[in-house]
């Protein structure tokens, strides 16, 4: 017996129309500040997208006066959902150069109207962090 | 993408974050206006938003918007785009 598909096999995912979206921040020498969106990303209707990676970094640029905490986190936020954190970096450190780094791959699926954000907060007096956040999605043909 | 000059909304704390009221967009680090600067409160920023969400004179196109997230009660309705 011989199975087919009378209009040819659906294409792969990454076959249907693919495109690269890429989702940035970097600043650098960034002073302290309280909760700021810095970038978000919502697929589009007819579009399903594949999210293959975040990578979030923090570094201590200049000594503070008094250190708070410092964090870059991406949400992930449902097509008519309540957001939710995904990936969080945090450190609460005057040292300079202190690091922080979070990174996932190959987190899953999303759907048409559900939404990625990246966000940075300082609560330290002075002072200045390196941040450097990035979401990679593949968006296709849903 | 396309740069534009966008309002900030938003009162900074973790359930009202400073934001932009678009769909999709990344900010410009260094572009940052402040109605407060001591205080670190934004009042604008330049983003990059995708160039098929912009009209003629690159600002935010109403229609365009609400095409593309269609059947999205937060970005298709007839305010989508006025607050930026």
């Amino acid at each position: 017996m011989r199975v087919g598909f009378p209009g040819g096999p659906r294409l792969e995912w990454y076959d249907r129309n693919p495109q690269i979206v890429w989702t940035i921040y970097h600043g650098i020498g960034i002073a302290p500040h309280t909760s700021t969106q810095r970038a978000s990303y919502t697929v589009p209707i007819g579009k399903k997208a594949c999210l293959e990676f975040i990578s979030l970094f923090i570094n201590r640029t200049t000594a503070p006066t008094t250190s708070g905490q410092v964090r870059s986190m991406a949400t992930y936020t449902p097509s008519g959902g309540s957001i939710g954190w995904a990936l969080i970096a945090a450190f609460n450190s005057a040292t300079v150069d202190f690091t922080d780094k979070a990174n996932v791959g190959h987190a899953g699926a999303l759907q048409a109207g559900d939404n990625l954000s990246i966000y940075t907060a300082d609560a330290s007096t002075g002072g200045t962090c390196e941040y450097r956040e990035n979401i990679k999605v593949t968006e296709f043909d849903a | 993408m396309t740069r534009l000059k966008a309002k900030v909304v938003g009162s900074g704390n973790q359930e009202d974050l400073f934001r932009v009221n678009l769909p999709t967009y990344t900010m410009v680090p260094g572009t940052e206006e402040y109605a407060d600067a001591e205080k670190k409160v934004l009042k604008a920023v330049d983003v990059e938003v995708p160039a098929d969400e912009v009209d003629a004179q690159g600002r935010p196109d109403k229609a365009k918007i609400r095409a593309k997230y269609k059947g999205q009660p937060r970005w298709d309705h007839d305010k989508v785009g006025d607050d930026i």
